[in-house]
């Protein structure tokens, strides 16, 4: 035995960077939440009052003027809705903001339904008749130009009921945000405090819905739309954000807040020398992103939908970059920083 | 198992593993094992609940044995996804039972028929028992005598750094010394317990390790009911007068001495049954030394050979159907098909990625009129705090291959 201690070690006098301890997590994740997340969260709350702001100045005088104010709020809102996408763990995940603000593609036909009853739950997570895209349905879709659409909320014979729907709509979203944006200022010191590698640490909880986010966004913003995931043929009208067209922009920003993120785990996969081939995985990640974000930005503001039609193989290209990307993040990064994936969960025992 | 099966029940384990999925992972050879829909599944958890409690009891024991055996063993059947080793042990002594006189004393079947009483069982029923766990520590003590294991201490370091909450221990857990400890210290419990069990002088100290032992697993690791059944498995090593003292402690007197034999037309089949067991149960755990490549990575040869708490693996899978004639391609959602649970052991398992390429040919074949579908895998696994490695020839069709004993040669090397 003592054989085995002094053998054991001796080899200990390695240095070792396997799951390396002693980094700062908790200097990592003060600044994550002062930076990113609480700026991500208050920057919401603006735009989404705003929203509630506009939305009822709409209602009560529906014109040109204030639809086209209440529009143009609508898009920063969802805009600023990509940076605090990938947070979906403690307050944001007690009232599911995601799949509150935004499943999409919108239900057409549940949504018509819910405004001729008069009658919705918003509360059902897997509904989409709600959110941002139940907002881009109402304000660009709902009808073929902009003076039909003004028309459905002022003198159509359902106007009323359009309106209602509208004030529904915004109310939600405002109360989601609002409790989420609220919790933070408690949770925050949760989270910084909560450090190791276990499951629920705040490292697992980053890693983990980060990675959930970047998945969900590569299948739903690109993979349904362009057929990758449906034998080649695309589905242009299930882009994110359809009815306004904005759906590169959108994606520029989700793909902009993933990279952020990733960025602040560097200095993490440093110190565990964490490499790849020779190269620091850090690097391998941030060389991705901006080949990612090289093409993305050749997208300019044209829709997804629209480039879909007219030049499906740079699409495809640009799924292939943001795939790849995946191996990086959730296979490579989670391993070396010993973090298990939790998302794709584990029901019983293990030997 | 009585315990084993109603916590099944209580965990909802039933629907989770084998009523909500569609498709399930089969053991080469029994892929025609199938779930027997929520009634059926309920009667079966019941049957096993019931035959545990009746061969605790000796009441009508061999019925309950055969019983116990088949239902336990048709559930473990059902989907490979949940394979475990100690359900694999208990699949083992479940089917040894049925051929041991265990109910032949102390029993309810005594008491209802007192001629079948006896003292004395032949040795080897005793033996056989003691030889299958013996076995079990020391593959299990073999299989951790690799590099990664003892000179990186993984996958210890990653799981005790998980449990870093620990109650007094935990603060230890950070240290790689504790990882190391801990990795050679269960080398060398597992390569020697047995024989400080058979060892009359050192079996009472040996035993009293087995019990913490145990226990400090049971507290650390997800290990369900493995460390209850080793600490009251391994009793069998004390003699029977030890046995017999207990006993007496808790009101049974012993009898006079009545000598158990079994009928003389069957002792020559016994004879052959038991060295064709024992054969098995020691070429099986061997058996990887007909294939190429690094176990832990390839995963052949993994199964039934107590190699456990040996890896941490993550992987993604991402599989694609190409339609022959048109070339039409589709990437795969798991999700679509899998539980999550399954969707993970299959991102490290080549054996299940293979079942669900021919799952998915089928699938494309019948919902889309593809002809000839093409299945390929671009699989990437992490081992052990490794950067990933690409793990299945992404060109390879998975979709004509078919599994068998060969080595997969479409499984890339570990570098």
């Amino acid at each position: 035995m003592t054989l085995l201690l002094a053998m054991a070690c001796g080899i200990d006098e390695e240095p070792s960077t396997d799951c390396i301890q002693g980094f700062d997590q908790k200097a990592m994740f003060e600044n994550m939440a002062t930076a990113i997340i609480l700026p991500a969260y208050s920057q919401l709350k603006n735009q989404v009052d705003q929203l509630s702001i506009k939305g009822e100045a709409f209602t009560t005088n529906p014109s040109e003027a204030t639809l086209l104010d209440l529009r143009s709020n609508f898009i920063a809102a969802y805009e600023q809705w990509q940076y605090a996408a990938p947070f979906e763990f403690g307050p944001a995940m007690d009232v599911f903001l995601r799949n509150s603000l935004n499943n999409f593609p919108v239900n057409v036909g549940q949504l018509e339904n819910n405004i001729a009853t008069g009658s919705w739950n918003f509360d059902a997570p897997d509904e989409y008749d709600k959110g941002l895209p139940a907002l881009d349905y109402l304000l660009y879709g709902i009808a073929n130009d902009d003076a039909e659409i003004l028309a459905a909320f002022k003198e159509a014979p359902d106007a009323q009921k359009h309106r209602d729907y509208l004030t529904a709509l915004i109310a939600d979203i405002k109360t989601r945000v609002d409790k989420t944006t609220q919790a933070w200022e408690a949770y925050e010191t949760t989270f910084t405090a909560n450090t190791g590698t276990a499951d629920g640490t705040s490292l697992s909880l980053i890693i983990n819905s980060f990675n959930e986010h970047y998945e969900l966004s590569k299948r739903e913003k690109i993979g349904f739309p362009s057929g990758a995931l449906t034998s080649g043929f695309p589905n242009p009208e299930a882009v994110e954000a359809y009815y306004s067209g904005h759906s590169s922009i959108l994606l520029r920003k989700t793909l902009e807040a993933s990279e952020t993120i990733s960025s602040q785990l560097k200095n993490y996969l440093d110190q565990v020398n964490a490499e790849k081939n020779g190269t620091p995985l850090s690097s391998l990640v941030k060389t991705q992103y901006q080949e990612i974000r090289t093409l993305a930005d050749s997208f300019g503001s044209t829709s997804l939908s629209e480039i879909i039609a007219t030049d499906i193989e740079k699409v495809n290209s640009l799924y292939q970059l943001i795939s790849d990307q995946v191996v990086l993040i959730k296979t490579d990064l989670p391993s070396v920083l010993c973090v298990s994936i939790t998302y794709i969960d584990n029901p019983s025992d293990s030997d | 198992m009585l315990f084993g099966a109603l916590r099944f029940v209580y965990q909802g384990w039933i629907e989770k593993l084998y009523l909500e999925p569609t498709f399930f992972f089969k053991f080469y050879g029994f892929s025609w094992v199938q779930p027997l829909g929520e009634t059926g599944m309920y009667f079966l958890f019941g049957l096993i609940a019931l035959s545990a409690f009746c061969i605790m009891l000796g009441c009508f024991y061999r019925l309950a044995s055969i019983c116990f055996f088949l239902c336990f063993t048709y559930v473990e059947l059902i989907d490979a996804t949940n394979y475990l080793n100690h359900y694999y042990l208990v699949c083992l002594l479940a089917f040894l039972m049925i051929f041991l006189p265990a109910h032949r004393a102390f029993s309810f079947d005594v008491w209802r028929k007192p001629a079948l009483r006896v003292d004395r069982v032949p040795a080897w029923t005793i033996n056989i028992l003691i030889f299958q766990l013996s076995l079990v520590y020391f593959c299990a003590g073999l299989a951790k005598l690799n590099p990664d294991w003892l000179f990186r201490a993984m996958p210890l370091k990653i799981w005790l750094l998980e449990r870093s909450d620990f109650p007094l221990l935990g603060y230890f857990f950070q240290f790689p010394i504790t990882a190391y400890l801990f990795s050679w210290g269960g080398a060398f419990y597992d390569l020697t317990i047995a024989f400080f069990l058979l060892n009359k002088k050192t079996r009472i100290f040996a035993y009293i390790l087995v019990v913490l032992f145990h226990l400090m697993t049971n507290l650390l690791f997800n290990i369900g009911l493995f460390p209850l059944i080793m600490i009251s498995s391994t009793l069998i090593f004390f003699s029977t007068a030890f046995h017999e003292k207990l006993l007496a402690h808790i009101g049974f007197q012993k009898n006079d001495h009545n000598f158990y034999t079994f009928p003389k037309w069957n002792k020559r089949l016994l004879q052959v049954g038991l060295a064709f067991f024992v054969f098995l149960q020691i070429s099986l755990p061997f058996r990887h030394l007909f294939y190429p490549g690094d176990l832990k990575w390839t995963e052949e040869a993994y199964r039934f050979s107590w190699r456990v708490m040996l890896v941490e693996k993550t992987g993604q899978s991402t599989f694609f159907v190409k339609d022959s004639a048109s070339g039409r391609k589709s990437e795969i959602i798991n999700g679509q098909y899998l539980t999550k649970f399954q969707e993970k052991q299959m991102s490290i398992q080549p054996d299940f990625m293979l079942q669900f390429a021919q799952y998915l040919k089928s699938q494309y074949q019948k919902q889309f009129n593809y002809t000839n579908p093409i299945v390929t895998v671009n699989a990437h696994v992490a081992l052990n705090g490794r950067v990933s490695q690409q793990f299945i020839d992404p060109m390879i069709n998975l979709a004509n291959i078919e599994d068998g004993f060969a080595p997969k040669k479409w499984i890339l090397p570990l570098r």
